[in-house]
């Protein structure tokens, strides 16, 4: 044990040196250092969830305003959907009335035309049965009675306009 | 050999084989003694109680580590300006989150401080015998009184050196016919009551006032007695009267014979962690001192470089070694072998 330098003595000064070290690291230093690591973890998780809550919000608030946007959008579209109906409508309308007005300026104008027409040809019915009469007249003076000659007259001249 | 020539790496070559050179032909340093108690320093005690100079380097480790450690923890800062904070701080977490995989949070946080005093204060006795000037200043006395009182018989001529004495490397060995008569002349100083002082020393012997705590056997076994007894009260405070189970009748294999002798076994391995540890720790740095002796006396210049690099990382290691064993140590004694956990 001498050769080897054990000492008693020796050994108990370096076990109460040891416990000394322990004691003062153990009472000062080491509760330092993990307190001050555990504040800084717990600040920077505290910093990322207020991060995090942050951009939540902020995405939340963007989602909202788009869908404002879309939903003002589509009321536009909307209103521009049926003002151009409208519109549209209007313009069928006008189309349909002009057309029908036409229609109508058509159909009295061949009425008309008709009814001038068959006045026209009354009266040259009229004024060729007159001529007639007068040349038949002229022709037969004797021979007929004014009665019968209008009759013959009147036969023929509904078999010409029958043709 | 063609690259060799070139300019530079012909300088270097040349340069390195100069300095080994001068150093073999005018620097040769003496081959300290190499001693294992540790050294009394001459002229030093309190009372009956003599400071040796790993004693002094016990103090001096301790200092570094209570000053370092209170300077970083001074001015905490959240965030750290200084950098002493900055590495206490990765030192601390790195080697928490170690202990909490081997053992589990609640224990890691237990039992970091006793992890880190070891560590730390195990890093500063190893790393000590890196430093210029420990081991190689002190008391110079007679090589008698070195005979007489501690069995040195090689001591070296003297030189002065401006204020200073150092020791040459031209060695005294002592003579069987000097032994004898130097026992003789110390019989007579203390028959006569007197402190025995050779008139005309021989040689001279070089006690350091410091030298690297770790190796002195009285620290090792001293720590490893106290973390191996501290692991026994942790076991009966955590388990009560179950840990005794684990030396008498635990149950292990189920098979009696078997689980007895592993108690037997386990109680001889007590006594092993306590050899193991302290003679590990010791041996290693006793080991690495004497190999930077052994180079710096052979070749003083450059050679003891790369051994100063294998120290650095031995005395880390020796001093992460047994701060971790004692961790495991700590833990193991949580563990009931009284039948009732599973494995």
């Amino acid at each position: 044990m001498a050769a080897l330098g054990l000492n008693f003595n020796y050994l108990l000064s370096y076990i109460v040196n040891f416990f000394l070290l322990y004691f003062l690291l153990k009472k000062f230093v080491f509760p330092a250092i993990s307190q001050m690591l555990d504040d800084r973890k717990k600040r920077i998780a505290e910093g990322l969830t207020a991060a995090d809550a942050a951009r939540r919000e902020a995405e939340e608030e963007r989602k909202k305003l788009m869908a404002q946007l879309e939903a003002e959008r589509a009321e536009a579209q909307q209103r521009v959907a049926a003002a151009s109906a409208q519109a549209e409508k209007v313009k069928e309308d006008i189309l349909a009335q002009a057309r029908r007005e036409a229609e109508a300026i058509k159909t009295s104008a061949i009425e008309e035309a008709e009814a001038e027409k068959q006045r026209i040809l009354a009266e040259a019915h009229k004024q060729i049965a007159e001529l007639a009469m007068l040349a038949t007249e002229r022709v037969v003076r004797e021979g007929l009675d004014e009665k019968t000659q209008h009759k013959i007259i009147e036969d023929f001249l509904s078999q010409v306009s029958l043709n | 050999m063609s690259k060799l020539l070139r300019p530079k790496p012909l300088a270097f070559t040349v340069g390195i084989l100069a300095v080994i050179v001068i150093s073999l032909v005018f620097f040769r340093v003496p081959l300290p003694t190499i001693l294992l108690p540790g050294e009394a320093i001459p002229g030093l005690a309190i009372g009956k109680f003599k400071i040796t100079n790993t004693f002094v380097a016990t103090i001096i480790a301790d200092i570094v580590v209570l000053v370092l450690s209170f300077l970083a923890v001074r001015q905490m800062q959240d965030v750290p300006e200084s950098k002493l904070q900055n590495i206490f701080e990765w030192v601390y977490e790195i080697f928490e989150g170690m202990l909490t995989d081997i053992g589990g949070k609640e224990k890691a946080r237990a039992w970091i401080g006793v992890f880190l005093t070891i560590l730390l204060f195990l890093l500063a006795a190893n790393w000590m015998e890196l430093i210029p000037g420990i081991d190689s200043i002190g008391v110079i006395e007679p090589v008698e009184v070195a005979y007489a009182e501690k069995g040195v018989n090689v001591g070296y001529e003297i030189q002065h050196f401006w204020l200073f004495e150092t020791l040459t490397n031209k060695q005294v060995k002592l003579t069987p016919a000097d032994m004898e008569e130097i026992e003789k002349e110390k019989e007579e100083a203390e028959s006569a009551g007197e402190v025995y002082h050779p008139h005309n020393p021989r040689g001279y012997v070089l006690t350091p006032y410091v030298r690297a705590a770790t190796t002195d056997l009285n620290l090792t076994i001293g720590l490893a007695l106290l973390v191996v007894i501290w692991s026994h009260v942790i076991g009966f405070r955590r388990l009560g009267g179950k840990y005794a189970r684990r030396f008498a009748m635990p149950v292990i294999t189920g098979m009696k014979l078997v689980d007895i002798f592993v108690g037997v076994l386990e109680f001889i391995s007590e006594f092993a962690k306590i050899i193991s540890l302290s003679f590990r720790l010791f041996g290693n740095i006793f080991a690495g001192q004497v190999l930077l002796f052994v180079m710096a006396f052979l070749v003083s210049f450059l050679l003891p470089l790369p051994f100063f690099g294998l120290e650095l990382f031995a005395g880390f290691m020796q001093a992460f070694v047994f701060a971790i064993l004692t961790f495991i140590y700590f833990e193991q004694a949580t563990h009931s072998h009284a039948g009732d956990e599973h494995h």
